[in-house]
């Protein structure tokens, strides 16, 4: 089938944008299409609530640490609100409002029954002991838990946290309202948690990829791709390329990476990256840069890392002809505007890495039954879900000649817009 | 105006309410009747004066300054209807002009001479009292009944337009 192709609007000044301003960026494009008035653009962005608090304890040598900790939660007109909780230095009520409002929209893009949220602590998690994590994290749900619950605020694991914290998470919670935990998601196994959640993110890339290259008639398997960022969602992703047949050609991750071009041996590649060995010196590849790898010749490109990394400073210099969002917002307005302009598809962060929040749904459905699935239900599910949103998103594309980023802002602007009209305010 | 005619006239307006005619002949000696031309004013908004007009004859603008510049007229008044009733048991200025739209006969009471009613212990004094507070009264449940309805044609429409409006878009010609 045909690329959509995307109405030819007039050249647009697009001022140099944070994050913050990139969000509200995109937000306007769907939102400009829809024709929704300022009135009802505020209404859909303003946070239902916005908590921030401080969090005292004392550290390992004895000195009294304080750090602030943030929930927002944007929207509950579909569900509860859900959404991470990140540990990072540079944490801030700004960037939490953002990124809350992109997990709304991308809850609605995968038309699961939430809300969007977001939180964190300000602290660099690698800087603290165990000891200090664990009390860091019960701290803050000691101010926060009458704000939280399984059908008000179900956080999960973002950047810093994982299913430590979240167990820890859980059981502070426990302490205040019983057992309780549909609370959080991304827990272990051993405590609730799902099958499939660790490399649901990863997984769902490819899925939404094999949508991809299925709509443009061609086939994954034997295609090139190049994966920036291997934690946890690019680890996974290669895996997934792999088994569906794709070559992985490139991988980098903050310390630089490898290229083979006949494809790198994926499984030896993960291995190699568990033991801690700088990617570089893998011996199965040569070694490459991590803008190297974004204008690597690719069919397929798939951010896995950062925010922010392809700008209009390198997004002339990108060879792929898709490209695939796998973090959040990798690509700035300006670079959108540029693979716009050189028809090379973007598929959004809200639809392509929206496999985790999914299985985190998931999740939640199984404490909410008491029943766990198998984790071949796990990935029936996850499937089902992500390849209709991709087909939705790519219909509207096509017969309202948007990109696909305008398509899925407009399914997850007007799907939260339905149900608040629905519901009234 | 001769006072039996003044009496007959005001045996009708409300301000006498309930008083007999003995009543009506405590107060009548005290009321000054006087004639304005037209465009001159019976009361001026700002300078306080604890007076009590009743029209005899004529109409009366009852207009209030913007503060934009101009004026907002806010009443027309006719025979019989009673004005300054506010300045003349709280001595404040006034809230607005009175003038006379076309030739006007009107009699004033001052606030001296009602006291001096008041302190003989009269009883249409008191009557007098008590048929202002209805005046007041009727003119405080036109100001609630012309203020809600002034808050539901200023915001609920415009509310109610623009969540039609979003309703409308979203409804029409998407598939979400």
């Amino acid at each position: 089938m045909a690329v959509p192709s995307v109405a030819r609007l007039p050249p647009r000044e697009i001022p140099g944008m944070n994050p913050v301003e990139a969000a509200r960026w995109y937000f306007d494009q769907a939102a400009a299409r829809l024709d929704l008035s300022q009135n009802m653009r505020k209404l859909l962005l303003t946070p239902k609530r916005e908590i921030k608090v401080q969090i005292a304890l004392e550290m390992d040598n004895g000195e009294i640490g304080t750090f602030l900790g943030y929930r927002v939660q944007h929207d509950s007109a579909r569900g509860p609100f859900k959404g991470g909780l990140r540990y990072h230095p540079e944490v801030d009520g700004d960037e939490v409002v953002t990124l809350a409002q992109l997990m709304t929209w991308k809850t609605a893009v995968v038309n699961i029954p939430y809300g969007g949220a977001k939180g964190g602590i300000a602290v660099d998690g690698s800087l603290l002991s165990r000891r200090e994590l664990e009390s860091i994290t019960r701290v803050f749900v000691d101010e926060i838990h009458d704000s939280i619950g399984p059908n008000k605020d179900i956080p999960a694991p973002d950047m810093g946290t994982n299913a430590q914290v979240m167990a820890w998470f859980a059981n502070q919670y426990e302490k205040y309202h019983g057992f309780n935990p549909g609370c959080v998601t991304g827990k272990p196994l051993e405590l609730h948690g799902s099958e499939g959640r660790e490399e649901a993110t990863g997984r769902g890339v490819v899925t939404i990829a094999q949508q991809l290259y299925k709509r443009r008639g061609k086939p994954l398997a034997g295609s090139t791709v190049a994966i920036q960022g291997f934690g946890n969602v690019g680890t996974y992703a290669a895996r997934f390329f792999h088994e569906a047949g794709a070559k992985v050609v490139a991988v980098t991750d903050v310390t630089g990476g490898t290229k083979n071009a006949g494809g790198l041996d994926v499984w030896a590649l993960i291995d190699w990256g568990a033991a801690k060995t700088p990617l570089a010196q893998f011996p199965g590849g040569e070694p490459i840069t991590n803008e190297e790898l974004l204008s690597a010749e690719v069919d397929l490109l798939v951010p896995a890392a950062l925010g922010g990394v392809l700008t209009a400073n390198n997004a002339e210099h990108v060879r792929a002809g898709m490209i695939l969002e796998a973090a959040n917002h990798p690509i700035h307005p300006e670079a959108d505007e540029i693979f716009n302009r050189r028809e090379i598809l973007v598929v959004p962060d809200i639809l392509a890495n929206a496999g985790g929040v999914t299985v985190s749904y998931f999740e939640w459905v199984q404490n909410q039954q008491h029943f766990k699935w198998e984790l071949s239900r796990v990935r029936q599910e996850l499937d089902r879900i992500l390849i209709d949103s991709f087909d939705k998103v790519w219909t509207l594309a096509t017969e309202k000649k948007v990109p696909l980023r305008t398509a899925a802002y407009i399914i997850g602007i007007g799907r939260v817009g339905r149900a608040t009209v629905l519901g009234g305010i | 105006m001769s006072p039996t005619e003044l009496d007959q006239m005001l045996s009708t307006c409300v301000l006498f309410l309930d008083m007999t005619e003995t009543e009506r002949a405590e107060i009548i000696p005290l009321l000054e009747v006087k004639t304005f031309e037209e465009g001159t004013p019976l009361v001026l908004e700002g300078p306080p004066d604890q007076t009590l007009w009743i029209v005899l004859k004529g109409r009366c603008q009852v207009a209030k300054r913007r503060k934009a510049g101009g004026e907002k007229e806010l009443a027309v008044l006719l025979p019989l209807d009673v004005v300054g009733e506010m300045s003349f048991f709280h001595a404040a200025p006034h809230s607005a002009n009175v003038r006379a739209l076309e030739p006007v006969t009107a009699c004033r009471l001052s606030h001296n001479q009602y006291a001096l009613l008041q302190e003989r212990g009269s009883c249409a004094a008191n009557k007098l009292v008590a048929n202002t507070v209805r005046i007041l009264s009727e003119r405080l449940r036109r100001m609630d009944d012309w203020a809600a309805d002034f808050m539901e044609r200023a915001a609920a429409p415009e509310h109610h337009e623009e969540w039609r409006d979003f309703r409308a878009k979203l409804y029409s010609g998407w598939k979400f």
